[in-house]
């Protein structure tokens, strides 16, 4: 793994240079893919608000099973990316709500608007939206809020924590009912978790262990010269390689001064990226498995998210520890 | 592709194999088709962990795939997989494993998974019908089994994946004919050929004993499970033929049985039943044990009797007016009991539901037991001496039984309480193989739920709940 840092400054010559040895590489017959972008807020999201559209148009037009679905594919966006905001679940709550009621179906009714006031007790229903039908239930149903306990343990241990969208101190207290907890932390993969706290239960144990993202991780690469963070050898051991860094700086008479490892490459101020990366190339011998990510530094101890991270061969073959099921479905 | 490429690939592959550990189970169908003749549109996989579905985990697979490889998932405990079959997105079948954890040792034990058309009854083995089965306990793998004659192991995932029926390990001499409980992943067998009580392990050998002297009933006595440790031993019959009035706790330490004599019910009675539940009391939830039916020396109007098995409170006896007899009862909720179907004054097959409010503090001058009113909708089959299994808050099926002309039922319902409204409604669901009694039924660590029915063994996949 062939890391490669930058300043901001020098952005344009990292990427050419990255382009170059991609091709030089290419050209040598060996097989250069590119890893994916960061799990970051890159990803797209809104699949809550989306399901919950459609699914308000549904029972608009009095469809409600198709507006029940529609409600499911919320909650299952909602595991699926997290809630941005407890008012994006409470406003999945309250339609559940409305749809079961107008099914007949008033303990799902009930329910929905328990989980509700579990995420936020100070549910002010807007009368201008919803029915009085559905703020008497609410009304009825805030008499007694009961808090319930969750023990969460989260690794890395200083992750940050959000319930249903907000950021909350460990441990968290929560009302009784459904709630999502998302666990995040710069390098690692965010974590979504349903959970749904019951009436006179015990604490529910919730733990949570962060999984590197490996573009993440070694897009946080630093600068030039900046100690190598034990996350950024995580995300190469992610990704099943070994470290290398290549440290790009522009000399103080103008010229590119690439560092990797004992190895130093000057190059005057005229040489193109090709000219660089033959430098480099020739005498480094970078091995058949070497994979090449590029981190341009923003700033101090930062890389761009958009590094370009670039892969050889089968560059995201897992190598974390763990176990796969392997199913085979006997039938009648 | 390049040589060296190759070389990479097969180095890549060799590292996926030793560091991922292959975990195989089986995903057996049961019963009712539940791929449905090939209209399935999708066989969803889910990991569920510590009781919660993972996010980000279902695979769905062609209906007619035959081969099911899962997302890598972090060694841990607390796993299980959950099968599903799907028709256009609603759920048709369903099926879990029971929990399992993986280390790079490998799997605690295989997940298989028994697949069954929800709200239908799966046969998975017929009985001997002149020793049913009398309690089921639920075990990693499976359940045990109590009859009068002995223990029988149920194990969900046999040899060739199927449920299996492994052979009866008879009771010691004294405890023949005595009756079974669950206490402790154990199983406590009372009375017999001989008064007292003996506690018997997973394989049939006994662990612990209680001495006749302490618990001198032989036959007839209503057990119910207060927690995992300990069982309330109401009434039955002495080894003189004589009934007792006796209400005796028994805890399991770990090492010993310990029987403490609480205060006696006002009438001796024998075989009647006892229903655990959970009362409200002081604003916190407290164990109760409701005692109905049963035969008494002296006739008088049936009542029910609420015990305290902490004998702090003196066993309250009260008349509910139009109480059917032999009626199926299970714990509902905090201090809710649901009553299905018996006879009724007139002697009749019912299938009228009551509900019953259990408030050991009710106000002075007021019974610790009321029914409610108005009634759930009744039973679609009147039914007498039916059997009642809790599936959840406010779920019950009602299952088996007996109707007005002392037919077997083979049908069962689901009675579906409103908790916070109240009364509910009923619906039917699946029928029984093979109907009669039920005798014993108990969830197992799977969310199916085993149900002897005359010693035949049926495996219920329960659609609400979830």
């Amino acid at each position: 793994m062939l890391v490669v840092r930058a300043s901001e400054a020098l952005a344009r010559e990292a990427s050419a240079l990255a382009d170059r040895i991609v091709e030089r590489r290419t050209a040598e017959g060996v097989d250069i893919v590119r890893a994916p972008a960061p799990a970051s807020a890159e990803t797209p999201r809104g699949g809550v608000a989306e399901a919950t559209l459609r699914a308000d148009e549904a029972f608009a037009a009095l469809a409600l099973t198709d507006a029940e679905r529609d409600l499911d594919a919320a909650l299952e966006a909602a595991d699926a990316e997290g809630v941005r905001s407890p008012a994006e679940i409470v406003a999945v709550m309250l339609l559940r709500a409305m749809v079961h009621g107008a099914m007949g179906d008033d303990a799902r009714a009930n329910e929905a608007v328990r989980h509700a006031l579990a995420i936020d007790p100070a549910l002010a229903v807007d009368p201008e939206r919803y029915p009085p039908t559905l703020a008497a239930r609410v009304e009825a149903a805030r008499a007694a809020i009961p808090g319930c306990a969750v023990t969460l343990t989260v690794d890395p241990s200083d992750a940050a924590v959000a319930v249903d969208g907000v950021q909350r101190a460990m441990p968290p207290e929560l009302g009784c009912g459904m709630h999502w907890v998302t666990v995040s932390r710069t390098g690692f993969a965010s974590s979504t978790r349903r959970v749904v706290l019951g009436v006179g239960e015990g604490p529910a144990a919730l733990a949570v262990a962060l999984a590197v993202d490996p573009a993440a991780a070694l897009a946080a690469s630093g600068p030039p010269g900046a100690p190598i963070d034990p996350l950024v050898e995580r995300g190469a051991a992610a990704l099943g390689r070994r470290l290398r860094v290549l440290d790009l700086t522009r000399e103080p008479g103008g010229g590119l001064h690439a560092v990797l490892g004992a190895r130093s490459v000057r190059a005057a101020g005229s040489a193109t990226p090709d000219e660089l990366a033959a430098a480099l190339l020739a005498p480094i011998d970078t091995g058949p498995d070497t994979a090449v990510v590029v981190g341009v530094g923003v700033g101090v101890g930062a890389a761009v998210a958009a590094a370009i991270a670039i892969g050889i061969g089968v560059a995201l073959a897992p190598s974390t520890p763990g176990w796969i099921g392997v199913g085979e479905v006997i039938r009648p | 592709m390049s040589e060296r490429l190759q070389l990479a690939c097969a180095l890549l592959a060799l590292g996926a194999c030793t560091s991922r550990a292959s975990v195989p189970f089986r995903v057996v169908a049961l019963g009712d088709d539940p791929f449905f003749a090939g209209t399935a549109t999708a066989i969803a996989v889910t990991m569920e962990r510590d009781g919660v579905r993972e996010p980000g985990t279902t695979v769905r697979f062609a209906p007619d795939a035959t081969a099911l490889t899962l997302p890598p998932m972090p060694f841990g405990n607390g796993y299980a997989v959950i099968v599903e079959t799907e028709l256009s997105g609603l759920v048709l079948a369903r099926g879990r494993s029971f929990p399992f954890d993986v280390s790079p040792a490998g799997a605690s034990h295989s997940p298989d998974v028994s697949l069954g058309v929800l709200g239908r009854f799966a046969p998975v083995a017929t009985g001997d019908a002149s020793d049913p089965y009398l309690a089921v306990v639920p075990s990693a793998d499976g359940a045990l089994l109590a009859s009068a004659a002995g223990l029988t192991r149920f194990v969900a995932h046999g040899p060739g994946g199927l449920p299996a029926i492994e052979a009866r390990t008879p009771w010691p001499a004294p405890r023949i004919g005595g009756a079974a409980v669950a206490l402790d992943r154990h199983v406590l067998v009372v009375g017999g050929a001989a008064p007292g009580a003996s506690l018997v392990d997973a394989r049939g050998a006994v662990i612990a004993e209680i001495a006749g002297a302490e618990l001198p009933i032989v036959d007839g006595a209503a057990i119910a499970s207060v927690d995992a440790a300990t069982v309330l031993v109401v009434g039955g019959t002495r080894s003189d033929g004589s009934l007792a009035p006796d209400v005796t706790r028994v805890e399991w330490d770990g090492a010993h049985l310990i029987a403490t004599a609480l205060a006696p019910l006002q009438h001796a009675r024998t075989a009647a039943r006892a229903v655990p539940l959970l009362a409200r009391r002081r604003a916190t939830p407290e164990p109760r044990v409701l005692v109905l039916d049963g035969r008494r020396a002296a006739s008088a109007a049936p009542d029910l009797v609420l015990l305290d098995p902490s004998g702090q409170d003196a066993p309250r006896s009260v008349v509910v007016p139009g109480l059917a007899v032999r009626a199926a009862a299970c714990a509902l909720d905090t201090g809710l009991v649901l009553l299905a179907g018996g006879v009724d004054a007139t002697g009749a097959a019912t299938g009228q539901l009551t509900l019953l409010v259990v408030q050991p503090d009710a106000a002075p001058g007021s019974d610790p037991i009321a029914a409610l009113s108005p009634a759930p909708p009744p039973l679609f089959r009147a039914r007498e001496s039916a059997g009642a299994i809790a599936l959840g808050p406010g779920l019950a099926l009602i299952v088996a039984g007996r109707d007005a002309a002392a037919a077997p039922v083979a049908e069962a319902e689901i009675a579906e309480i409103q908790l916070d409204s109240l009364p509910g409604s009923v619906v039917l669901t699946g029928t029984l193989a093979s109907a009669g009694n039920v005798t014993a039924a108990a969830p197992l660590s799977d969310h199916t739920f085993l149900v002897s029915s005359d010693g035949a063994l049926s495996l219920y996949f329960s659609p609400r709940g979830e």
